[in-house]
C-alpha cells in the first residue's frame, strides 16, 4: 500500500466527535429502538402474507393441474368411479341387437356388456338397428345387417377401444377423446383412427369384388390407414374407399345401409374376368382368411342374415374355389339356396357339388335335395 | 436490558421481543455511529437519517436471513453502515452537482474558517470523501472496511460474501483507484 494512499484515508479515522447530551442521545435511543421494533414487525408480518401467498399460488396452480387433468380424462375415468363403470365397453342405447360368444347368440340386454372377458361381437339381423354406447361416451350405430367385434384396452395414458367391423356399416359421434384415449375402427384391410368426429365406416361385400371399406366423415377429422400402409386424413364431408375403382366421387350420402347387392351385381365384371385379376393380399394367412369367411357366413346365417350368409359363402367359393374349406362352404351354399325359396338353383348347387365331390361327405343330402326339387316336396 | 449473545438476540428480534429493539441499538450503535461519521464526515443534520437508515437497512437484512452467522454482528453491522453511507456520499455528490445552496457551502470552508492548516486539512478530507463517492462502490466498500473500520480480509469477505481472495482484489484495486483519483487534478464530479 502507497503511503500517499493509505494516509488520507487514515485521516478518516482522526478527528474528535461531538459527543450527544444525554437526552438528546436518550431520545434518539428510543426513538430508534421503536423503529426497529415497529419496522421488525411489519417486515415480519409481510414475510408472513407473502408465504401465505405463495402456498395460496401453489395451491391453486395445484389444483388448477387437477381440474385440467380431470377434465382431461373425462368423466368416465374419475378415480372415484367403480372400475367395472370404465370397463362396462357397451351399452344398448336402442335397438335390437344380439351378441355372440364362444358361438353362441344371445340378445343383448339392456345393462352394461363387459369387454373384459373376451371380444364379444355384436350382431344385428336383417330387420334389426342398434344404437350403443361405448365407455367413452361414443355413439355408435349399427345397421342392419351387421356384425362387429368390439375390444378394449387400458394403456398407461388411458385407453384403446377398437370396433373391428366385420360386415355391415357403423355410424360414429365421438367425443373429444384428448390424450386419454384412442377410437379406431378396424376393417379386414382399412384401419380409421378418429380424431373427435362423427363418421360411418362401411365394410362392402359384393362378389364377385373383394370386399373393401368405404369411410365418410361428417364432423372432425379421422385418420385412415389402408392394409398397404398408405395413410390419410379424411376431413369433413369427405369420403374414401379402400377399393379405388369402386369409390364414388366425393362427396357422396352417408352410407348407413348397404344397397341391395343384387342391384350392383349386374354392373360388375364378370367372374371369369375377376378371377383373372390378382386378388387383394390378405393380411392374415390364407387358411385364417377362408376360416374366417366360412365362420362369418355361419353366424350370419344364425343371425337371420341368409343373403348376407350367401354372399359370404360365394365370396370364399371365388377366391378358394380349390381349398379344403371349399367342400363345406359348397354344402351350405345349396341349403342356404333351398332355405331362401331359391329352389332351381339350390338344386343347381347340389348337382355341381355332386359333379365335384361324388364320394362326398353330403352326397346322399345333395341327392335328395335335388330329389326333392324334381319331386316338388322337401329334402 | 439482558445481556444476549448475537444468537439470543436475534433469536429475540425474529419472535417479536419488544425488548429486542433497545439491545440491537445498544449493541450496534457505536459501529454504526463511527463508520458513518467517518465516511460521511460532518455531523450535519442528515447524520441522524443515516444512523437510523443503517439501523432500518439492518433489521431488513436480518428479515431477509441475509445474516449468515460468517462473521459477528457488529462486523456485519459496520459493512450495512459502510453501504449507506457510501451511497449517501454518492447521493451529496449528486445533489452538488445540482447545485445544492446548502451542500455548496461545504466545499467553501474557507468562509467558515480562519486557520490555513485547518482548511487544508478539511479539504483533503473532503477530497478523499469525493473522490470514495466517485469510485466504484464495492472497492470503496472494501477499502473503507479495511482502512478505516479496521476489519482483515477474511472478516471483510465473511461479510460481504465473497472469497478472501475477491476482497483482496477489490482492495488492491480500489487502493490504486484511489491513488489515480488523488493524483488527478480534482473536479466537481465530472471525471469518473
Amino acid at each position: 500500500m502507497s503511503p500517499r494512499a493509505q494516509s488520507p484515508l487514515r485521516e478518516l479515522c482522526r478527528g474528535v466527535w461531538p459527543v450527544q447530551n444525554a437526552d438528546t442521545e436518550q431520545r434518539r435511543r428510543e426513538h430508534i429502538a421503536a423503529r426497529i421494533v415497529a419496522l421488525n414487525g411489519e417486515l415480519a408480518r409481510r414475510s408472513q402474507r407473502r408465504r401465505q401467498g405463495w402456498w395460496l399460488a401453489a395451491a391453486a396452480l395445484i389444483g388448477s393441474a387437477c381440474l385440467l387433468w380431470l377434465l382431461e380424462r373425462g368423466p368416465n375415468d374419475t378415480p372415484g368411479a367403480a372400475p367395472g363403470a370404465a370397463l362396462a365397453g357397451v351399452r344398448l342405447v336402442a335397438g335390437e341387437a344380439s351378441v355372440s360368444r364362444a358361438g353362441v347368440l344371445a340378445p343383448l340386454g339392456a345393462g352394461p356388456l363387459d369387454l373384459s372377458a373376451g371380444e364379444p361381437i355384436l350382431v344385428t339381423r336383417a330387420d334389426q338397428q342398434a344404437e350403443l354406447r361405448l365407455s367413452s361416451d361414443t355413439d355408435l350405430q349399427l345397421a342392419a345387417a351387421s356384425e362387429i367385434a368390439l375390444e378394449r384396452h387400458e394403456t398407461p395414458r388411458g385407453f384403446e377401444e377398437r370396433v373391428r367391423l366385420r360386415a355391415g356399416s357403423v355410424a360414429l359421434r365421438v367425443p373429444k377423446l384428448g390424450q386419454r384415449g384412442k377410437l379406431a375402427v378396424e376393417t379386414a384391410d382399412s384401419w380409421v383412427e378418429v380424431h373427435g368426429t362423427q363418421f360411418s365406416v362401411r365394410w362392402v361385400e359384393r362378389a364377385p369384388l373383394a370386399p373393401f371399406t368405404e369411410v365418410q366423415v361428417k364432423e372432425g377429422k379421422v385418420l385412415v390407414r389402408s392394409r398397404d400402409g398408405q395413410s390419410r386424413f379424411l376431413g369433413a364431408g369427405e369420403h374414401w374407399s379402400s377399393n379405388t375403382a369402386a369409390a364414388p366421387p366425393a362427396p357422396v350420402a352417408t352410407p348407413t345401409a348397404p344397397p341391395p347387392a343384387a342391384a350392383t351385381k349386374a354392373k360388375l365384371p364378370r367372374a371369369s374376368a375377376r378371377a383373372a385379376e390378382p386378388l387383394p393380399a390378405l393380411a392374415a394367412s390364407e387358411l385364417a382368411a377362408q376360416n374366417r369367411l366360412l365362420e362369418g357366413a355361419e353366424l350370419a346365417r344364425k343371425s337371420g342374415m341368409p343373403a348376407l350368409a350367401l354372399e359370404r359363402l360365394d365370396t370364399l367359393l371365388e377366391r378358394y374355389p380349390e381349398a379344403e374349406l371349399a367342400h363345406n362352404a359348397r354344402v351350405q351354399r345349396f341349403r342356404l339356396l333351398w332355405s331362401l325359396e331359391r329352389k332351381p338353383e339350390a338344386i343347381d348347387a347340389a348337382r355341381q357339388y355332386l359333379e365335384r365331390y361324388p364320394e362326398g361327405f353330403a352326397r346322399e343330402e345333395a341327392q335328395r335335395y335335388i330329389a326333392a326339387g324334381t319331386a316338388g316336396a322337401p329334402p | 436490558m439482558p445481556d444476549w449473545t448475537d444468537l439470543e438476540l436475534l433469536s429475540a428480534l425474529a419472535a417479536q421481543d419488544p425488548r429486542a429493539g433497545l439491545a440491537l441499538y445498544d449493541r450496534l450503535i457505536r459501529i454504526v455511529e463511527w463508520t458513518i461519521s467517518r465516511v460521511v464526515g460532518q455531523r450535519g443534520p442528515e447524520h441522524e437519517d443515516l444512523v437510523q437508515s443503517a439501523f432500518e437497512q439492518i433489521v431488513a437484512s436480518l428479515q431477509r436471513r441475509r445474516y449468515a452467522h460468517e462473521c459477528s454482528l457488529t462486523s456485519w453491522a459496520s459493512a450495512i453502515s459502510c453501504h449507506v453511507a457510501l451511497n449517501a456520499l454518492r447521493a451529496r455528490r449528486r445533489q452538488r452537482l445540482l447545485g445544492s445552496p446548502s451542500l455548496r457551502r461545504d466545499l467553501q470552508p474557507a468562509a467558515r474558517s480562519d486557520l490555513e492548516n485547518q482548511l487544508a486539512a478539511r479539504q483533503a478530507l473532503e477530497r478523499i470523501r469525493s473522490e470514495l463517492s466517485r469510485m466504484n462502490h464495492a472497492r470503496a466498500e472494501v477499502l473503507v472496511l479495511h482502512e478505516v473500520n479496521g476489519m482483515d480480509l477474511a472478516e471483510i469477505a465473511g461479510v460481504l460474501g465473497i472469497s478472501v481472495a475477491a476482497a483482496q482484489s477489490r482492495l488492491t484495486r480500489g487502493r490504486r483507484e484511489l491513488l489515480q483519483r488523488l493524483d488527478s487534478p480534482a473536479t466537481e464530479g465530472g471525471a469518473t
